[in-house]
């Protein structure tokens, strides 16, 4: 029974977030308004459960059969959800799945941070200290055994980069033991804000020095992949892009933590994640896809997938259009460092051995890596899909997103622009800039030694 | 006398879930079909009964097992059976240990040893029976392979004279785990330190006889899992006045020749079943013989020595015993390296019990130079890793540093070229 803890951080952490816990509770065969569970099959419900949500003792999950249950029971979302106003964290104070967060574990009413990366990270972050510390603490009270902590936010504003980080930074130094996850999204491509690149840049370095793995996600790619695949597909007529882009990144969160929720016969629980995909300290950002990528559909697909369609599936997720950051695993500035394949539902250990054989041949790795591929298989599939398949890798070609944020920074840095709002702000020191630049850097020159290092073909 | 087994981790719990299973339906299996009459049956039942299982107060089975994991899913799986109990289950729910043997050796097994060490003195003090204790776990992962490996050198302190063996099971070599190669370097080379004896499986080389074999169109791990469990029941179930003992002996001569393979025939498919006509001894044995020579292709590098055993074990189950022309198929002084006297080559042991629904069948336990095939695969890719100091950040975060590495390299090397130069 591994235990994760999911922190929300931002409007946009918590949007994600208000997406993810009905999906999650979806694929338990919790729905809201529903009388009925249709429970997924082969899971071990009892155990799984517990991962991500806190049951008083007294009871047995097998006992539960509707939401109302779940409310009537006290079950509580593993779940801490901060942000400065009301306007989304409401939405949880007031939607079905309200009585599934802890008002303990809720802090808003914080006021704005200005789309300014120090205003979070140095002056809200350590003014909101001690409630943080103590709704974590409260959180981790409620675990036997806590493997990590799932941290969403977005890089671009100030509450979500800011003080995500700075939670973040917090973890690490009160929990170095537990696992850190981040999952955090770029707002490449739609920079609304003018300092957008400061607080990409700064944020990131922290992303480097203290987390575990990071998952990154870039708003260009996922508008890309909801134009160009999603809204080519016949059986969509309404377009929705902010909540299928969402969607999205809930998806991929749902295939990265099945293995910590559901049985299989070759599990992959998320904290191996870590050991299997990072080679070298520091290299842990990882480009992610999955396939097939379709809105929930409303019935089951009759019959189970056929290895054309499986076959398919797999080729898609490795492909460029697929990946959530704008990176191309198999492209020419890619030397793969590690590979994950987690097939869920009808995939078989054959399947998988034949599409490791595939990327094997497909991909350039360096003269270590070509057989750092994990394997996992997942006995449940998502929600109206008898299969589906998450690819995870760790790529050279990340080094594009660290340029090309640095490319950005550049630009306004080079004219000093906006630099007074930053080191107006107590506790920020001007050399934080510096040292963003030069751990970015350092990243970039590690990628390109990777690169340099690989093996011939 | 009886074998208390420690089963490690996801893929340990599933070969001791498919071993029960086996011996289970062994004893089951309809007096009619076993070529035995009804009480020697009953005798060969009693026998195996005692040596895998205990029987409570309400008469029901209890299996003299312990099922060792960091996470309760795969344990919770094998509990659920209707036929016998798992009374001992010790499974501290805090997380699995990350595919990273460090974790595993250091880390978890301290939240789990104190428990398994009070198991395995309960099961030993219950009637004073157990002769062996039989360690089954993967080395690809980290809690069968970390834990594994610290909890069977603390037993090995704790019992410097019983049996103590592993049942080793190392990953494709494809790969499952990133980190399989390290991981199964740490283990077999702890494991040939405080065991007695590893009995060492290749999910590839068991991939292939099922699908080859047994025309398993889609191989899953279960295929996989119950035909090791069959292999070691067939081994292990009840023989003639033999122990455990016995066996080992003849197959572990020197102290530095741990490793045994086990083959067994006839492997056919249930299609084939129905038009097979009565085997005899001498044709399963030339089957063995032929699965014996390794597929070298699967193995980088070149190897082209002759087989050379320093020690065979033969088990027969069924009607009538071996004749010396039987055995003359792999008694031959050729395949023995010269120091091994020749009346310990060759041992051959027998049970006029069927074995399930098998008229004849035959399990063949050997010690020979083709081990050092498996090895240099894990090896090679240590090595590899290694080489560029990849991964090696996880191990020191748990006090597994360089130097740990390097006399773990030197030991397995040692036992590599040993090997190499039957």
């Amino acid at each position: 029974m591994t235990e994760f803890i999911t922190i929300q951080v931002g409007q946009c952490g918590n949007q994600i977030g208000s997406t993810f816990w009905p999906a999650v509770l979806d694929e338990y065969g919790f729905q809201a308004g529903k009388t009925t569970r249709k429970r997924p099959t082969s899971t071990n419900f009892e155990s799984s459960f517990h991962s991500f949500f806190s049951v008083p003792s007294n009871n047995k999950c097998g006992d539960f059969n509707t939401l109302a249950d779940l409310v009537g029971a006290n079950v509580k979302a593993r779940s801490i959800l901060v942000d400065m106003e009301d306007s989304v964290v409401s939405k949880f104070k007031t939607g079905p799945f309200r009585s599934l967060f802890d008002e303990k574990c809720i802090v808003s009413n914080y006021p704005g941070s200005g789309n300014n990366w120090a205003e979070g990270y140095c002056y809200h972050g350590p003014l909101y200290r001690e409630r943080l510390l103590n709704v974590i603490q409260k959180a981790v009270d409620k675990c036997d055994s806590l493997q990590g902590f799932i941290l969403l936010f977005s890089m671009g504003g100030g509450t979500g980069s800011g003080l995500g980080t700075y939670i973040l930074t917090l973890l690490a130094d009160y929990f170095p033991h537990v696992e850190r996850f981040v999952s955090c999204v770029y707002p490449t491509g739609t920079e609304d804000v003018i300092t957008c690149p400061y607080n990409m840049a700064l944020a990131t370095r922290h992303l480097i020095e203290s987390a575990t793995c990071v998952f990154p996600i870039e708003n260009r790619a996922l508008f890309d992949i909801v134009t160009q695949t999603l809204y080519r597909q016949s059986s969509i007529v309404e377009f929705r892009p902010f909540f299928d882009m969402n969607n999205l990144v809930t998806n991929m969160l749902l295939h990265l933590t099945s293995g910590s929720r559901f049985s299989g016969s070759m599990n992959v629980d998320i904290n191996e994640i870590n050991t299997n995909m990072v080679p070298f300290p520091n290299l842990h950002f990882l480009s992610s896809s999955f396939s097939p990528l379709t809105r929930p559909a409303s019935k089951l697909p009759p019959q189970i997938t056929s290895q054309q369609v499986k076959y398919e599936m797999f080729r898609n997720s490795c492909s460029r259009s697929n990946q959530l950051i704008k990176i191309d695993p198999l492209g020419a500035n890619s030397v793969l460092l590690g590979s994950t394949l987690i097939g869920r539902g009808d995939f078989s250990l054959s399947d998988m051995r034949n599409y490791v054989d595939h990327l094997q041949t497909k991909g350039r790795f360096t003269h270590w890596s070509r057989k750092a591929v994990k394997v996992g298989l997942c006995d449940v599939p998502p929600i109206s899909q008898t299969s589906a398949i998450l690819t995870l890798f760790n790529t050279t070609a990340m080094r594009t997103l660290f340029s090309y944020i640095l490319h950005l920074y550049n630009k306004l840095y080079q004219k000093k622009a906006h630099v007074h709002h930053y080191t107006k702000i107590a506790g920020f020191d001007v050399g934080f800039f510096s040292e963003c630049e030069d751990s970015l850097l350092n990243n970039i020159g590690l990628y390109t030694d990777m690169e340099n290092a690989r093996q011939p073909n | 006398m009886s074998i208390l087994t420690l089963q490690f981790g996801q893929c340990g719990n599933q070969i001791g879930k498919a071993l029960y299973e086996e011996l289970y339906s062994d004893i089951k299996t309809d007096v009619s079909k076993t070529g035995v009459g009804k009480k020697a049956n009953v005798e060969y039942v009693t026998e195996s009964v005692k040596k895998w299982f205990t029987v409570n107060k309400s008469g029901a089975l209890e299996v003299r097992s312990i099922l060792i994991d960091t996470e309760s899913k795969v344990v919770a799986n094998v509990t659920a059976n209707g036929h016998y109990k798992f009374r001992n289950v010790v499974a501290k729910s805090h997380g699995g240990a990350a595919n990273n043997w460090a974790y595993g050796y250091t880390t978890k097994s301290e939240l789990l040893t104190k428990d398994i060490q009070d198991g395995v003195r309960k099961e030993i003090e219950r009637d004073g029976t157990v002769l062996g204790i039989m360690g089954i776990l993967g080395s690809a992962g980290g809690t069968g392979s970390g834990v594994g490996s610290r909890t069977l050198e603390i037993l090995r302190d704790e019992y410097p004279k019983k049996l103590i063996t592993g049942v080793v099971v190392l990953p494709y070599k494809r790969g499952e785990v990133v980190t399989q190669s390290y991981n199964s370097l740490l283990t077999l080379a702890k494991l040939c330190n405080v065991t007695d004896g590893i009995y060492l499986y290749e999910n590839d080389t068991m991939h292939k006889m099922c699908s080859k074999l047994l025309s398993v169109a889609n191989v899953t791990f279960l295929n996989i899992n119950s035909l090791i469990a069959q292999q070691l029941a067939a081994t292990f179930q009840p023989l003639q006045n033999t122990s455990v003992w016995d066996i080992h002996k003849s197959l572990t001569p020197h102290p530095i020749f741990k490793l045994i393979q086990v083959k067994s025939a006839p492997h056919v498919s249930k299609e084939y079943l129905k038009f097979e006509a009565p085997t005899t001894w001498s044709v399963l044995i030339n089957q063995i013989r032929n699965s014996i020579k390794p597929d070298l292709q699967d193995y980088l590098g070149k190897f082209n020595r002759r087989m050379q055993c320093t020690g065979n074990a033969l088990i027969g189950r069924g009607s009538t015993p071996f004749t010396a022309d039987d055995l003359s198929q792999i008694a031959d002084s050729a395949l023995y390296v010269g120091w091994v006297p020749s009346q310990y080559c060759l041992s051959n042991f027998y049970h006029i019990r069927s074995f399930k629904d098998n008229k004849k069948f035959v399990t063949f336990l050997t010690n020979n130079n083709y081990a050092c095939l498996s090895l240099k695969g894990v090896l090679d890719d240590a090595w590899t890793l290694f080489g560029s100091r990849a991964y090696l950040h996880h191990y020191q975060r748990f006090n597994i540093d360089e130097q740990f590495f390097l006399d773990s390299f030197d030991a397995f090397e040692t036992l590599y070229e040993s090997y190499k130069g039957l």
